[in-house]
């Protein structure tokens, strides 16, 4: 028995030691690009999914974009500046807006399933979805971090406040949606900021980009 | 009257009235009449010259309203970015009114109330704006407006909020080529492209993704067959494997950047198969195909006519057990008694003995012996331990047990022996085996012909190992109350000696545990006749193996 456990042991530190060390940069930016374009495209289908079934009024009480919890984060807003910001900072803007949405999706989750909205088993599941995706992002991202060794560390903070969606139907209807779509902004943001990362490290392997 | 007819000046009129107050007063008054007629005339036509004008005023104005009016509304059709860098909006403009009518288009930035006018007007064309990269911020709304105006007033569109990530449109792709390529085995067609104009690929900015489609162009229009789409990833190439030959195919390309929205298709490139392709390859498949096809029908034929002799011939049957005396003819036939009888043979039962090698020998004693417990017990285990050398040693498999008669003499016991051997081999089906046993005074020496193997013990020990016999022999019982060993008499055991050796209780006391002794006949008398009057044997079985 005690042959079995070391060699258990083995395996287990071995198999450790590649995934820290023995994966490259290059594959761990790729599967976290493969994420991040995921999750643009379940938040894009659960917008349209929405969408279907939206009462008009809806979209006059719909609060304005810049009221986002994360649109205070200075972000590049074109490819020249983009391009001008330094990997690190890259990295961090994307964790950033990562950590900042893990509070607010878990509200979302919760509400999908009492939501008033015809099609509310998809939403449901897509939102779980997203939040599964969400967490295997962060963890990736973190691998990503601990990978390029920059010194410090300065993950802003973007608090997210509420709890609850509203007290009826509508207004719970409509906050759904106004926060959908800040995520949808940001998943893009996270997406284009990682695949920059990417084309970034991968300089020998222009099929990358 | 001639006044009427020419107008009448007016000093003419007056002189007339001076020299000749008197006379000339009606030539006055006729004068002033005529003038005043022909005033009231002019007048007259004045009027309706005046009435005229006024018809042809109001006419004109009414007209006028009718062809010249404020602007419609523009519509903002569509808003589009090639690369996510510049962005440009169409919108259809509403009515002109009948004059000439300016567009502007208004636009504000999120967060910012600051109204900017588009930075140009020309370069997409006619009712169009493009913004170009200075102006273009991703990830913020705009609220655009389109403005008509024109000399009576001015038109507001609807606005419209777009944000460029979501209105990414890449141009086709470029430069779509398709090439034939006849290899011998898989002939196929390569597809070439280019990456859409001022696309930006290498920064990572965008990722770009195609897709291929074909089509087969039929010559007759009816059946047009249907594009066969093909995802082709972020490559510039793609190769379509087995074409129909003697087919024209059209071949289109397009691309999308991201999660963005598909481009438009590339315009089709033509490619002719041409006709001669494989045909050589399938006439060889087509005689490979019939020749296995023949080849195994033969096969079966064959098979099916030659049944036994070929499954003998793959399967050879394998022999089968038999027990002598038992003749399945006789089972089937189902009658009892003659089977029971054909089965009591002399020497049976015989129990075939488990494959493993089991080395059974017997140790018997003398029972003239006469030694002292301890010393009795030395021998026997150095007796034990003789016939478990000499077993070690043998390479046979098995033994046959011998019980030992004292009384009798060993000659006839060793017939005795052989008659079975013979009996168990005849049944067995294999060849005779004699053994010589030789006793010289107190020692026996057996050899096996056929193996050659000798073996040296005491008279009383005896070991017997036929080679390839499997029968375990039970010896003619000469003394009916001989009893077996132990059989399911467990209580005579008093004590097990290393896993095997079982240590019967002798039960006369003098002689106390442990004893393995066997006894005179005449103590057995007198006892009882508990025990066994030759003695006790011991079975001594160890595997071969080693335990």
């Amino acid at each position: 028995m005690t042959q079995g456990s070391r060699l258990y042991f083995a395996v287990t530190l071995m198999c450790a030691f590649v995934s820290i060390h023995g994966v490259g940069l290059n594959d761990l930016l790729e599967r976290a690009s493969q994420l991040s374009d995921k999750l643009h495209s379940i938040s894009t289908s659960l917008t349209n999914d929405l969408d279907s079934h939206f009462p008009p009024v809806g979209r006059v009480m719909m609060p304005r974009p810049s009221m986002c919890h994360t649109s205070s984060l200075q972000i590049p807003n074109d490819k020249d500046q983009a391009l001008k910001v330094p990997e690190d900072e890259l990295l961090s803007l994307a964790r950033s807006l990562l950590l900042a949405w893990s509070d607010p999706l878990a509200l979302l989750s919760a509400e999908a399933s009492s939501l008033a909205h015809p099609e509310r088993n998809t939403i449901n599941s897509k939102t779980k979805e997203l939040q599964d995706n969400i967490d295997s992002l962060g963890a990736g991202l973190e691998h990503v971090f601990n990978k390029m060794g920059s010194s410090s560390d300065n993950l802003s903070s973007l608090p997210f406040s509420s709890n609850s969606l509203g007290q009826d139907k509508t207004s719970r209807l409509v906050n759904f949606h106004f926060l959908l779509s800040c995520f949808r902004r940001d998943s893009h943001k996270i997406d284009s900021f990682l695949k920059v990362l990417r084309c970034r490290a991968a300089k020998k392997r222009p099929e990358m980009c | 009257m001639p006044l009427l007819k020419t107008p009448c000046s007016f000093r003419a009129v007056y002189v007339q009235l001076e020299t000749q107050k008197d006379r000339g007063v009606n030539r006055v008054k006729l004068c002033v009449n005529s003038v005043t007629d022909w005033v009231a005339d002019t007048g007259k036509m004045w009027r309706d010259a005046e009435q005229a004008l006024t018809l042809m005023w109001l006419l004109s104005g009414i007209s006028y309203g009718m062809c010249h009016s404020p602007p419609g509304r523009p519509r903002l059709t569509t808003c589009r970015s090639p690369e996510k860098e510049t962005f440009t909006c169409w919108w259809e403009p509403g009515s002109t009114g009948g004059l000439p009518t300016s567009y502007h288009l208004y636009y504000r930035k999120e967060s910012s109330l600051e109204v900017f006018e588009c930075p140009d007007y020309h370069k997409a064309g006619n009712n169009s704006c493009y913004f170009d990269k200075r102006h273009t911020s991703i990830w913020i709304m705009y609220n655009i407006t389109v403005v008509a105006s024109n000399a009576l007033g001015k038109a507001y569109s609807e606005s419209v909020e777009i944000d460029v990530m979501d209105i990414v449109r890449p141009h086709p792709p470029e430069n779509v080529s398709v090439t034939f390529m006849q290899t011998t085995n898989s002939p196929y067609f390569l597809v070439r492209w280019r990456p859409p104009r001022n696309t930006d690929t290498r920064s990572g900015w965008v990722t770009i993704k195609y897709e291929v489609r074909t089509k087969i162009e039929m010559s007759r229009k009816e059946e047009d067959s249907n594009w066969e789409s093909y995802s082709a990833g972020k490559q510039l190439e793609f190769s379509i494997y087995s074409p129909q030959p003697g087919t024209n195919y059209a071949v289109q390309v397009r691309c999308k950047l991201d999660q963005g929205l598909w481009s438009e298709w590339s315009p089709s490139a033509f490619i002719q198969i041409p006709d001669n392709m494989s045909d050589t390859q399938n006439v060889v498949m087509i005689t490979a195909v019939t020749l296995t096809v023949v080849i195994f029908l033969l096969t079966a034929g064959v098979l099916t006519v030659k049944m036994k002799p070929v499954k003998h011939f793959l399967l050879p049957p394998v022999p089968e057990p038999k027990i002598s005396g038992l003749d399945t003819q006789l089972l089937k036939s189902g009658k009892s008694e003659e089977i029971f009888s054909a089965l009591i043979t002399p020497g049976y039962p015989q129990i075939a003995q488990s494959p493993d090698r089991q080395v059974e020998c017997l140790v018997i004693s003398d029972c003239d012996e006469e030694m002292d417990f301890d010393d009795k017990a030395h021998l026997e285990n150095q007796k034990i331990e003789n016939c478990l050398i000499d077993n070690a040693q043998k390479v046979s498999q098995n033994s046959i047990q011998i019980t030992l008669n004292n009384s009798q003499d060993l000659n006839t016991t060793l017939s005795t022996v052989s008659n079975q051997l013979s009996a168990t081999s005849s049944v067995l089906a294999e060849p005779q085996q004699l053994l010589h046993l030789y006793c010289n005074g107190s020692r026996v020496k057996a050899q096996d012909q056929n193996t050659q193997i000798s073996y040296e013990s005491e008279c009383e020990n005896v070991n017997i190992n036929p080679a390839g016999l499997t029968g375990y022999v039970e010896v003619d019982k000469e003394k009916q109350d001989q009893k077996p060993l132990v059989g399911e008499d467990y209580s005579m055991v008093s004590d097990i000696i290393s896993g095997n050796i079982l240590v019967l209780q002798d039960s006369i006391p003098a002689q106390g545990h442990k004893e393995v002794k066997c006894d005179k006949t005449s103590e057995a008398e007198e006892s009882g006749g508990v025990f066994e009057p030759l003695g006790y044997l011991e079975t001594l079985t160890t595997f071969s193996s080693g335990s």
